[in-house]
């Protein structure tokens, strides 16, 4: 390759029909940092505030780069009570619905796609049509539901409702629909028991979905609030999205505290996202899974 | 023709799916009901009970120990409540401009990434998906600082430039605004994915086509790019729709609805009426009202946008 | 015969009262952080509430060994949401701190009255007011404990080094009462550009627009009413109350004594620009002052500041006003009749006169006369020149106090997001003074009353 094409091929697909000119992708370059960093300024700002000192945050003008930076917001997090508590709380939600709803919808969507029973097709549509009811429609009676068996404030109360997936039956349908029957057919005539093959044929053919599945989900679930605000009521019972909002409603003048807190409950995430970028670059939706 | 041997031998007919005997398949079936009953039960209990639930509800009174049925009173509070019909509106009119924009961004980004080397693409989306990966609630506070009427970041850069600071959340005119500008800023980073994909199915012959046809990147863009993108976007804009209405987080840890209800919504006011005043058959009311909205709001965009799409 | 009959019954009697004086029974009660010192704290720890809960609990059970006592420490924010949700889910403490208390629930037959379990000298001692808060069609429900609050709504707090920059003298003792003129005055000196760069460094004042009490009480200031005297309908549009927000409103726009902005504050907004020493005065009582000792001591505020205290200032044809408020302790229905007696006892244990003082260290002052007769308040001495005066300018400040809510069997909790918007309409300049009144009384008339 010649210095020429390397240049070329810098910043552009030299393979593809329609694509700018040099100085064209040179402004695109520009074009999508602004708008980058528009979205990603306020992430460094969070992270930057967190270690301002009280005192130096109420004051003009805002400084870009903190002068003195300390640590003692993160402790001051550390010494809410309960801040603990807040964290454990949100991992046993994220945990265990993701493991009980990769687990749980895996075998629905099995059951679904491989193992015809009479009245699956029915169920099917009813989990299709379910996934267009947005949750908070049924946030009412579901308390209601959820206060009369006894669970509100309770772990129960907090997942129970919360595995319930739709959503995650329809992909794991999606991906195991795509085996082929033979492989199936075959272990059975081996003499293979269905749990099984379930477990030693199918789930390892599906593992990527899967981990798709499990890390969607427990982003999701690390990162929910509607459900947990109004379903836990005391201080313990809190998961941390509630509890940052919390510290917000007890100190609203301690910026450098609820930046702190922000950051401590946006690392696990951002982590995740880093570990497995791969999962969510990859733009698996319900109509791209059929490409 | 060459002959095929027939299938002599001792070997059995490797069996295929249809003959699995009526046998297999019965077993098949009682196995796929075991299979599907976790999930079925967990949704029979916590969503369709509180569906049906949520029907009766709307008709009744709900006191700590008692109900009492009420007809259709409710509904008549409810649609003669002027802050419901005041969040209708609000939430309506957030609604469309957070996806027209987000959508426009992502769509644009999305277009502008296509051409570009490999690399710089997952570089990009990475970073537009970054800020979609960190909860409501983070991006929510983090806002609420920047838009701080004293300090914030907003203002800061406003008097740095010359101009006055603004009480960006406590003035009713820039209120909706600037919750609208978070979403929009923030958002996106999964349609931009989605759409990139998208765009990289279409297959080149038909820009090469498009091109020995002498046809412009414009040209290009409306007659071969947005028709075969088109499911995707479809299906960005209905989910896109359906979602953003539901806006909760923001209200509820920014502004409270206010100034004035100048931010409240649909949700948030369902939230209030259920969880603060306890009206449980107001907020059903309610509820029923916002997924009768949500219906309509899916069931139009189908009908005008899902014109020539093949599933 | 009857002697065996006699013998029988009374042996039963005693066996059956022994039994249940030994019954093991749980009670729970729920309050929010009051940040009061407890004997059993190290010197310098700062409170964080739990103590206070623990501690009472403790000392019950000690008194009591058949109780066990669980208490929870319920945060300000959602308090009432999460009380409601309980009665919801038919599991309410059985004692409970009367933050945002509903009266209905006394009508709805949810709460035990205390009547039949105050004696004639707990009547005599506990402030009239403060029993007949807990009124509800004639029964009494809450055990009164402190008398008033943070301040807000009755006394303003000086910034004495501002108050001697601008050359104003501190109002008169022994009450530093003043008048509206006097305040004005004094307000157009406190303003002051120091720089002299055309920008306002020091305001007089801040007004805050979801400062609900310190707005209300504003609003009071030439004789309007929250509501009527008969609790039947919002009066707060009459020609007082609009009186009064044009003069709040003036004082913004046409004098410039205290900032714009006031539509997006909240309480914590005033009592930040009296810190930060961009406010000459802010709101509250002692307790408040002791707020500046806790915000040092955690670092949130650079420097400390010198103040004293002064009611609101008053019209002279109206007199002065402050808010009458107190709080207290309810007991929920209990099943029977030991666990009722237990209950009666807990929250008669929190509010006897011993126990009362306790909010002292928080720079209350109690609801019980002879408890109050026995308060020095000695440890805000850092901050003001002679805690006695200040303590003694308080409390003649809170005997101009009247209910600023109306009735106290009255809810009108849904009226009052309709009170900030109209406020945050009026520090806006986007309704009128009187429109903004007006529209709030429309809709709280109709959230309350249903008209």
């Amino acid at each position: 390759m010649t210095a020429g094409t390397r240049f070329d091929s810098l910043l552009r697909d030299m393979s593809h029909p329609v694509r700018p000119t040099r100085t064209g992708a040179v402004v695109i370059l520009v074009v999508l940092i602004v708008l980058s960093l528009a979205a990603l300024v306020p992430l460094y700002w969070m992270f930057a505030t967190s270690l301002t000192p009280s005192a130096m945050t109420v004051r003009l003008p805002p400084e870009l780069v903190p002068s003195e930076p300390t640590l003692d917001n993160y402790r001051a997090v550390l010494r809410q009570p309960n801040f603990f508590r807040w964290v454990i709380n949100s991992v046993i939600q994220a945990v265990s619905i993701t493991a009980v709803t990769v687990a749980t919808a895996s075998m629905a969507g099995y059951a679904l796609a491989k193992l015809p029973f009479r009245g699956s097709r029915t169920l099917f549509w009813l989990f299709i049509l379910s996934m267009m009811l947005p949750f908070e429609a049924i946030l009412v009676p579901l308390f209601l539901v959820v206060t009369r068996l006894g669970l509100v404030d309770t772990y129960l109360g907090l997942l129970l409702p919360l595995m319930v997936s739709p959503f995650s039956i329809f992909l794991m349908k999606q991906f195991i629909q795509t085996l082929p029957s033979e492989l199936l057919d075959a272990a059975r005539v081996d003499g293979a028991g269905e749990a099984r093959i379930f477990w030693e044929v199918v789930l390892p053919l599906v593992r990527p979905g899967l981990a798709f599945l499990g890390i969607i989900t427990f982003v999701a679930q690390w990162n929910s609030f509607v459900w947990p605000l109004v379903v836990t009521r005391s201080s313990e019972m809190r998961t941390l999205q509630v509890g940052l909002v919390l510290i917000r409603e007890q100190e609203p003048l301690f910026f450098g505290l609820q930046m702190a807190a922000a950051v401590l409950a946006a690392i696990p995430v951002i982590v995740i996202f880093f570990s497995f970028q791969r999962y969510f670059l990859r733009g698996v939706t319900v109509g791209a899974l059929k490409g | 023709m060459a002959g095929q041997a027939p299938s002599v031998g001792t070997a059995a007919p490797r069996p295929r799916p249809s003959d699995r005997g009526r046998g297999g398949a019965r077993t098949g079936a009682v196995w796929g009901v075991v299979f599907a009953a976790p999930q079925t039960l967990l949704f029979a209990l916590f969503f369709l009970i509180p569906v049906v639930i949520a029907f009766a509800l709307a008709f009744m009174e709900v006191r700590p120990t008692s109900m009492s049925f009420v007809g259709l009173d409710n509904f008549e509070t409810v649609l003669g409540d002027v802050l419901f019909r005041r969040a209708i509106v609000n939430t309506s009119i957030f609604t469309a401009v957070v996806v027209l924009f987000w959508l426009g961004k992502a769509l644009l980004i999305a277009y502008l990434l296509d051409p570009m080397n490999h690399t710089l693409q997952t570089f990009f989306k990475s970073a537009f998906y970054l800020p979609a990966v960190t909860s409501s609630v983070i991006i929510s506070l983090v806002w609420l600082w920047i838009y701080h009427p004293n300090f914030g970041l907003l203002n800061g850069l406003v008097v740095a430039l010359g101009g006055d600071p603004v009480a960006w959340l406590g003035n009713t005119s820039t209120a909706l605004p600037a919750l609208m500008a978070m979403q929009v800023i923030m958002g996106g980073g999964s349609s931009i994915v989605l759409l990139s994909a998208a765009l990289a199915r279409i297959p080149r012959d038909l820009y090469e086509v498009a091109i020995i046809d002498g046809a412009g990147r414009a040209t290009i863009f409306a007659k071969v790019i947005v028709p075969l993108i088109r499911p995707t976007l479809l299906y960005l804009v209905v989910t896109g729709t359906i979602n953003t209405f539901q806006v909760f987080e923001a209200v509820y840890v920014m502004t409270q609805g206010g100034p004035q209800f100048a931010t409240t919504t649909v949700v948030y006011r369902i939230y209030q009426e259920a969880f603060q005043r306890f009206n449980l058959g107001v907020a059903s009311a309610q509820a029923i009202v916002l997924f009768l909205i949500t219906i309509v709001l899916a069931a139009v965009q189908f009908r005008f946008l899902g014109q020539n799409v093949e599933y | 015969m009857r002697l065996r009959v006699i013998g029988v019954l009374t042996a039963a009697f005693v066996l059956s009262s022994m039994a249940m004086a030994q019954q093991e029974i749980e009670l729970t009660w729920w309050i929010n952080p009051w940040r009061i010192v407890t004997p059993d704290m190290t010197d310098g720890e700062s409170p964080t509430g739990e103590e206070y809960a623990r501690y009472m609990s403790e000392q019950f059970m000690e008194l009591h060994p058949n109780v066990t006592v669980h208490y929870e420490l319920v945060p300000n924010a959602g308090f009432g949401e999460k009380v409601t949700t309980a009665i919801f889910a038919g599991n309410p403490p059985d004692v409970l701190k009367d933050l945002n208390w509903n009266p209905d629930w006394a009508r709805e037959g949810l709460l035990e009255p205390i009547d039949d379990y105050l004696t004639e000298a707990d009547r005599a001692d506990f402030l009239g007011y403060a029993l007949e808060k807990g009124n509800v069609d004639g029964q009494h429900y809450i055990w009164p404990w402190n008398n008033s609050n943070n301040g807000m709504g009755s006394t303003m707090i000086l910034n004495t080094a501002l108050f001697e920059e601008a050359g104003v003298e501190l109002p008169a003792l022994p009450e530093r009462s003043w008048t509206i003129e006097e305040f004005m005055d004094a307000a157009e000196q406190l303003t002051m550009d120091r720089d002299g760069d055309g920008t306002t460094d020091v305001y007089a004042i801040t007004f805050a627009a979801r400062d609900t009490e310190n707005m209300l009480s504003w609003l009071f200031r030439f004789g309007a009413q929250l509501i009527n005297d008969e609790g039947t309908e919002f009066v707060l549009n009459s020609e007082e109350g609009v009186r009064a927000l044009q003069f709040v409103v003036d004082l913004i726009y046409e004098h410039g004594y205290a900032p714009t902005g006031g539509e997006a504050l909240d309480v914590y907004g005033t009592i930040d620009n009296l810190h930060q020493q961009r406010a000459a005065i802010g709101y509250g009582g002692i307790y408040e002052i002791g707020r500046i000792d806790r915000y040092l001591n955690e670092g949130r505020m650079a420097e400390p500041i010198n103040v004293v205290l002064a009611p609101f200032p008053h019209d002279p044809e109206v007199g002065q006003v402050a808010y009458e408020t107190s709080g207290g302790f309810l007991v929920f229905k209990q099943d029977d009749e030991y666990r009722r007696e237990m209950a009666m006892e807990l929250a008669r244990f929190l509010t006897n006169k011993e126990n009362i003082k306790m909010l002292e260290s928080l720079l209350y002052i109690t609801a019980r006369r002879s408890a109050n007769a026995e308060l020095t308040f000695a440890n805000v001495s850092d901050y003001t020149d002679d805690v006695p005066t200040e303590v003694a300018v308080y409390q003649a400040a809170i005997d101009h106090g009247v209910p600023f809510f109306g009735p106290s069997d009255l809810d009108i909790s849904p009226a009052m997001e309709h009170f900030t918007a109209a406020m945050e309409a009026a520090l806006n300049r986007n309704k009128t003074p009187q429109e903004a009144l007006d529209d709030f009384v429309e809709a709280a008339n109709a959230a309350v009353f249903g008209r």
